[in-house]
């Protein structure tokens, strides 16, 4: 038949995940960057560049779960900037120590996704509402706490966690993005959990079928997107030194962006982690390039974009010729 | 020659797996009733698809009001005078009854914009006409099946349609709505338009078609002129006298009830349910589409809750909340619809089999995947399961080989119960009987399997004993050994 000479090319292209494509594309990218400016492989340029990404990164961990469900969560700027604030307070105010503050603020972050997930599970909400309304209530929150100034005067064990480096290049939010990373690829990838998620989002009525418990599942996942979310937020308080109430604010698009270039569904049961982190290097490597080539910084929203729509097509066209 | 509006020839359309038509020739005469009937399956809903444009033929031609003609679309079919008014309502309900009559096809005035003014009476005029008693201004989520129903008809009218084709119809309306719609086809066919009516109620067709055609397995195998029809024969060219490639056999089964249900109802489901299956017994439910055995089979498995009635599991009374407890107890479910319900179309065959012991696999802190990897190789040989390997995404294998990937997810649980709805559903001959084959190969092995079946042969050449339902109630049991091909339609519409 002559339908059989056609696949074998197509099955190379077809075959290679959107992100593994992105990741070529990238490394190409650095290339380039790295042989017209070389101050774009400046130790101080990866440090701060790294740094930069790692913060959004690790929120789009968190929502690159929520995808694979086929859910979305839009209150993770919210829960992130809540996080901060909240972390800072119990520092500076009530005195607790730093990693207790964090302990029990990520604790509560996790109870909050929670919260998301009994609306999206048990009143059959959709997320989209869901999160949206509880993403506006963390902002409202954070206001009220803070009348929209920062607070001050973090102790420093907690500046030094979000400042520091290793051996000069490697700062301390990029080592728990990479732990965090590598924990949820193992949880997606080796425990039953995991593989439920991909289950729940690829058809949630067969998964009911199968005997998961799909309801706990989404839920869960709501509170992980809402940890890795606090932690961030955290991160990038404790790097800024004061606690400021727009921290993370414009974080929930970006989360989206980065799982979706890496090759993420958005209607659920496809993508992962890894992805995310191209996707998240991806952006953040685009948004430095802008800047060391001197074009205006106003070209950033465009140029992103123009990859999420070209990454999303590659897909589709995956998809079309199977 | 006849006047005829409507001609199919040759029309052939294939599935992957499955051939849904072939070689139908059918003609249609202007201003008569034209009955269309045949089992589930049988091809009349995938022809009319063809006829809409929904679904393209591979051969064949379609000649309508004397052109051949290229129907590509719902709406190039609904531009050339086809009308649907389908099984399933497709009107927006939170809008007027006006505004769903006109959809697509708006009254507009000079500067382009609606006039809702002549909308308002055009859309009157057309209920008048049909003889619906319905306010044109009311939104229609606010109105009975019924009447919706109607909605549609002066909505497939007021495109100007010469051709109303009536898919199953007075499926879910009441005998004096039934009435009705019966009288107003009639009426219709009096202002000359022409009707295929789709039905499984062959009384409704007796009384009103002019002609009757039947399809068997894709096939036209009857036509005839409705006055010459009687119900007995009708039934026996629906069921056919198909070649047996499995012969039926008498099993022996323990007197040990392992499933005791008992007065189970759900409303607007089933009522009144009872019965047992014996230990390895495979027990066939029958009936048609819409009898209630899904939803009773959903309800025993706990994906719904019945309102009342008692559940007796392997000596237990068990009140099932959720899918995971029916698992629990040693129950597997294989659903009707597999690409919607059953399988996880992006995932692997591995991951499709193992998901029901993902727990079991989780040893020391990971999943080990190398031995659900030999699990999965291990059904596959055992059940002939054809894949390139164990990591194929499910979707690209044929039906008969995904029907098997889910059915050895429940044999790697050790289920103790089986409930298999519609087993063989779009899945080829030969596919069909090996999965007889295992079916009956795991009974006798002690599994207890309960089939759901519309085709009346599955149930004769698989099953130990039949219960027959019919509008959500039971009509019969029966041994099978006694029973006959006509005999479960049989048992299920008359009286």
């Amino acid at each position: 038949m002559n339908c059989e000479n056609i696949k074998p090319r197509r099955r190379l292209l077809a075959n290679m995940p959107t992100a593994g494509m992105i990741f070529i594309i990238l490394v190409m990218l650095c290339v380039v960057l790295g042989a017209v400016k070389p101050a774009f492989l400046s130790q101080y340029n990866i440090m701060s560049l790294s740094r930069s990404i790692s913060y959004k990164t690790m929120v789009a961990f968190g929502q690159t779960l929520v995808l694979l469900t086929g859910g979305i969560d839009l209150s993770v700027a919210g829960m992130a900037g809540m996080a901060g604030i909240f972390v800072t307070t119990l520092m500076v105010d009530v005195g607790l120590d730093p990693y207790l503050a964090m302990a029990i603020v990520i604790a509560g972050a996790f109870l909050g996704g929670l919260l998301n997930g009994f609306f999206i599970t048990k009143l059959k909400m959709v997320p989209f509402v869901v999160t949206l309304a509880t993403g506006s209530i963390f902002t409202g929150i954070i206001y009220v706490v803070t009348k929209g100034s920062p607070i001050m005067g973090m102790p420093e064990k907690a500046t030094k966690l979000g400042q520091g480096v290793i051996s000069g290049i490697i700062p301390y939010p990029v080592v728990l993005m990479t732990i965090l990373a590598v924990l949820l690829v193992y949880m997606l990838k080796f425990t039953p959990f995991g593989r439920h998620i991909y289950a729940v989002g690829g058809n949630q009525y067969a998964a009911e079928i199968a005997g998961i418990k799909t309801a706990k599942v989404t839920s869960l996942v709501y509170g992980l997107s809402a940890v890795t979310a606090a932690i961030a937020g955290i991160m990038i308080t404790c790097r800024l030194g004061t606690a400021q109430p727009t921290v993370g604010a414009d974080w929930v698009m970006p989360s989206v962006t980065a799982a979706c270039i890496g090759g993420t569904s958005l209607s659920g049961g496809r993508g992962g982690i890894i992805g995310s982190i191209v996707g998240g290097v991806f952006m953040g490597v685009i948004s430095n390039a802008i800047v060391i080539l001197n074009v205006s910084p106003y070209w950033e929203n465009v140029v992103i974009g123009a990859v999420v729509l070209v990454a999303i097509a590659i897909d589709r066209f995956k998809t079309m010729s199977r | 020659m006849m006047d005829c509006i409507l001609e199919f020839r040759g029309i052939g359309k294939q599935f992957p797996g499955v051939r849904a038509l072939s070689d139908v020739s059918l003609s249609i005469r202007r201003g008569e009733i034209h009955g269309l009937i045949g089992e589930n399956g049988a091809g009349k809903s995938t022809l009319m698809k063809v006829l809409m444009g929904i679904y393209q033929a591979d051969c064949g031609e379609t000649v309508f009001d004397g052109k051949t003609e290229h129907i590509t679309s719902p709406f190039y079919a609904t531009s050339i005078g086809i009308g649907m008014v389908p099984q399933e309502l497709d009107l927006n309900p939170f809008v007027s009854v006006k505004e769903n009559i006109f959809l697509g096809n708006e009254i507009k005035g000079k500067l382009g914009a609606i006039d809702w003014k002549k909308t308002t009476a055009e859309a009157r005029r057309a209920l008048t006409m049909i003889g619906a008693n319905v306010d044109p201004n009311i939104v229609v989520s606010k109105l009975s099946v019924a009447q919706q129903q109607l909605v549609q008809i002066a909505r497939a009218l007021m495109t100007g349609a010469k051709l109303l084709v009536f898919d199953e119809p007075t499926a879910s309306l009441t005998s004096v709505e039934t009435e009705f719609l019966l009288k107003l086809m009639i009426r219709l066919r009096e202002q000359g338009k022409t009707i295929i009516f789709i039905t499984h109620h062959l009384e409704e067709l007796l009384s009103t078609t002019d002609r009757l055609t039947v399809m068997r397995d894709g096939r036209v195998v009857h036509e005839c002129d409705t006055k010459d029809a009687t119900l007995a024969e009708l039934i026996e060219h629906m069921a056919g006298k198909k070649i047996q490639k499995m012969a039926r056999v008498e099993r022996k089964v323990a007197d040990d009830i392992i499933l005791k249900v008992e007065g189970f109802c759900r409303k607007g489901e089933f009522h009144d349910v009872s019965f047992e299956v014996r230990r390895g017994e495979i027990f066939g439910l029958g009936g048609l589409v819409g009898a209630g055995r899904t939803e009773l089979m959903s309800a025993v498995f706990g994906i719904t809750q019945p309102d009342s009635g008692k559940m007796t599991f392997d000596g237990h009374e068990v009140f099932v909340h959720n899918p995971s407890e029916a698992i629990e107890l040693g129950i597997g479910f294989v659903p009707e619809e597999r690409r919607l319900h059953g399988i996880f179309p992006e995932l692997s065959v591995r991951e499709n089999m193992v998901v029901s012991i993902l727990g079991r696999l989780f040893k020391a802190l990971r999943l080990r995947h190398a031995e659900a990897d030999a699990t999965c190789r291990q059904y596959i040989d055992k059940l002939h399961i054809k894949t390139p390997g164990t990591a194929t995404q499910i979707r690209s294998l044929s039906g008969g080989n995904q029907q098997k990937v889910i059915l050895s997810r429940w044999l790697i649980r050790n289920s103790k119960l089986l409930i298999l709805d519609e087993p063989t559903r779009g899945i080829d001959v030969n596919a069909k009987s090996e999965i007889y084959t295992l079916i009956r190969e795991l009974a006798d092995q002690g599994i207890t399997v309960v089939v759901v079946s519309s085709e009346q042969e599955e149930l004769l050449l698989l099953t130990d004993r039949v219960m027959i339902m019919h509008e959500g109630a039971v009509k019969g049991f029966r041994d099978t050994v006694s029973l006959k091909e006509k005999d479960i339609l049989d048992i299920a519409l008359r009286s």
